[in-house]
């Protein structure tokens, strides 16, 4: 039985931001390391909302990049979002150039040695470019190639890793069919892919990850909700977050994505009722908007209540 | 040291290389370090700050003694460094507490404006691409050999060696081209012309009589822009015209060359590159003025 609390008024529901390193993050997190420290090439995939862009910025702070003022830079990760809809390769120039701070502007040709010359002197060793799937095929990927073979020629001869992270739907991952392409540039490139692994969909989380995920929510949603018991909702949650709605390409996989947002709202609905737990009713009634609801349209028609407390984040990967 | 994480807000507002100026660094030289280490052309930095800051009256024809405002905190920001490290490199303070209560400015330090000096040959050689030169400005080959350091020192009119090094100063290449500071489409600390970096500019030791020159000289910058107060300045001026009135019945010939015959206009008012070149033209030193001081009412 799930006991109210007094009728004292509760402060707020706190959404904890914390990164959590869950078995998607390993296992995406997994592969970029082994691109950073083997300096291969990989092509990386995982469904939208898994939590990929939150794994590459923890893996960035993680990296030990820093800036002294004696003129130290180091920046073993170049981790960018690829330009959209910027198709011109000064587009990506300028993307990687803002990665290491202000730069003052410089023609494109200036720039595209600069470039080399700066990701030699911060001691880069692996490129990381986030929603890849939005470079353009040509010219974008040709620039990397430049860049990354002018950056392995001498007199610098550092060779660096690379992963494409991509958005994908179904078994389809963007670049694999041009890559594939007898062009020289294509034939080039896929050589410097890696051997193993070359090309990585990255899976969400099974029920049994799930359930272990929920250990983590329990304990840092203790404060707020006393009695919170998520574990045993595990199959429900699972069942309602893998419908197709929800897992379109029936991967049977949840992404924390969506398994935050379910068990936020759930928490804060439960929260706000002055309740200790969770009940079923309140998760029924969340897997219904997410599932059911998610497309309906909402009439603003009076006039909004105190934004005290409302914490509307992002919620992926967020606890 | 202190540094800037990848997880900082500075991370993105400060250059992709962050240099702190050396002690007695000058602003100018800092700013073409900045240049080398971001392996950016000769003068960007500059221009940079040029752009990104409204300066009225500020621009081109700067001597780099005293920056306006608006520049020192965008540059500070652009270092990570706070505001008052990078007024050091610049003569901003000193020339306050000598020139009080007016606003500190480049001329009290060298005297009414020269302007920009690109002879007329030099400016059809080099189009538009020397972006800042300083009349006078020197530099020492060991100084940036050894740091690639430009000191403050190198805007100081009349010293021709480095106090540091005791080599000459070098105001033109050897290939004949005067140094200029910032000059595009070639890398900082070289030659425009010729591409000789400065650090091979030939050593040349002075005399024993330039030696004493240099020392005298020196030490009277040094009186004025390190204990320097309006006071004392006022105490030299006022030796100066004992000086001139009593003593010196012929015009005097400066160490600069200019010659002396009497005193006009407000004494105030005399740059201390001129009040320097008296003083040692008429052999005042620190110790008389500190004297003289003393004994004012």
């Amino acid at each position: 039985m799930i006991e109210r609390v007094s009728d004292l008024p509760r402060p707020p529901f706190v959404v904890h931001q914390r990164f959590l390193e869950t078995p998607f993050e390993r296992r995406f997190q997994g592969i970029l390391r082994k691109a950073w420290k083997e300096r291969t090439w990989h092509v990386v995939a995982a469904v939208p909302g898994s939590g990929k862009s939150l794994g590459i910025a923890d893996l960035l702070h993680q990296s030990g990049a820093y800036k002294d003022t004696r003129g130290s830079t180091r920046l073993p990760i170049l981790a960018i979002r690829a330009p959209k809809n910027a198709a011109r390769e000064q587009a990506l120039g300028m993307a990687l150039s803002a990665a290491f701070g202000v730069v003052p502007s410089m023609p494109w040709a200036q720039r595209r040695i600069w470039l080399v010359q700066i990701m030699a002197s911060t001691g880069v060793e692996c490129i990381i470019i986030d929603d890849a799937q939005d470079l353009d095929r040509l010219i974008h990927l040709a620039l990397l190639k430049e860049l990354t073979d002018n950056l392995a020629a001498p007199p610098y001869e550092r060779p660096v890793g690379l992963c494409l992270v991509t958005a994908h739907s179904g078994n389809v991952i963007p670049f694999k069919e041009t890559l594939a392409r007898p062009d020289v540039l294509w034939r080039q490139f896929r050589e410097r892919m890696a051997l193993i692994d070359p090309y990585c969909i990255v899976d969400g989380h099974t029920e049994e990850e799930v359930r272990h995920i929920f250990i983590t929510f329990e304990d840092l949603y203790r404060s707020q909700l006393p009695d919170l018991q998520l574990q045993r909702w595990t199959k429900s949650i699972f069942n309602w977050l893998t419908s197709t709605i929800l897992d379109p390409d029936g991967t049977k996989r949840v992404t924390m994505g969506h398994l935050s947002k379910f068990v936020v709202t759930a928490l804060r609905r439960a929260y706000e009722q002055g309740a200790t737990d969770v009940d079923a009713a309140t998760l029924q009634a969340v897997a219904e908007l997410m599932i059911l609801r998610r497309d309906d349209i909402t009439h603003m028609n009076e006039l909004p209540k105190t934004l005290e407390g409302d914490d509307a984040t992002d919620d992926r990967n967020l606890a | 040291m202190p540094q800037t994480t990848v997880t900082s807000p500075n991370w993105h507002t400060c250059f992709p290389h962050v240099v702190e100026p050396y002690p007695d660094e000058w602003f100018a030289g800092l700013l073409l370090r900045c240049d080398e280490m971001n392996h950016r052309e000769s003068g960007t930095t500059w221009r940079y700050l040029l752009r990104s800051t409204t300066h009225p009256g500020f621009g081109p024809g700067s001597s780099f003694i005293v920056i306006p405002e608006v520049m020192l905190i965008s540059l500070a920001q652009r270092l990570t460094i706070s505001r008052e490290h990078l007024l050091a490199t610049t003569y901003a303070d000193a020339l306050a507490k000598l020139y009080s209560p007016a606003h500190p400015h480049a001329g009290q330090l060298l005297g009414h404006r020269r302007g920009v000096t690109i002879p007329p040959l030099l400016s059809k050689s080099i189009g538009n691409r020397a972006s800042a030169t300083v009349v006078g400005f020197h530099v020492c080959p060991i100084c940036i050999a050894q740091a690639r350091l430009l000191r403050r020192t190198a805007v100081l009119p009349h010293l021709k060696y480095c106090p540091t090094h005791h080599v000459a100063f070098h105001t033109h290449c050897t290939c004949g081209s005067p140094l200029i500071l910032f000059t595009r489409r070639q890398q900082p600390f070289v030659c425009f012309t010729c591409g000789l970096d400065w650090a091979q500019l030939p050593q040349i030791q002075p005399t024993q009589r330039e030696t004493m020159l240099e020392r005298d000289l020196w030490i009277l910058y040094e009186f004025f822009l390190v204990k320097g107060t309006k006071e004392l300045k006022a105490s030299a001026l006022s030796l100066v015209r004992d000086s001139v009135k009593t003593q010196q019945l012929l015009p005097l010939k400066l160490i600069s060359g200019r010659t002396l015959s009497m005193l006009t206009g407000n004494l105030d008012n005399f740059s201390l590159g001129y009040v320097v070149d008296i003083l040692i033209s008429l052999g005042i030193s620190p110790d008389d003025i500190m004297r003289n001081a003393l004994i004012s009412p």
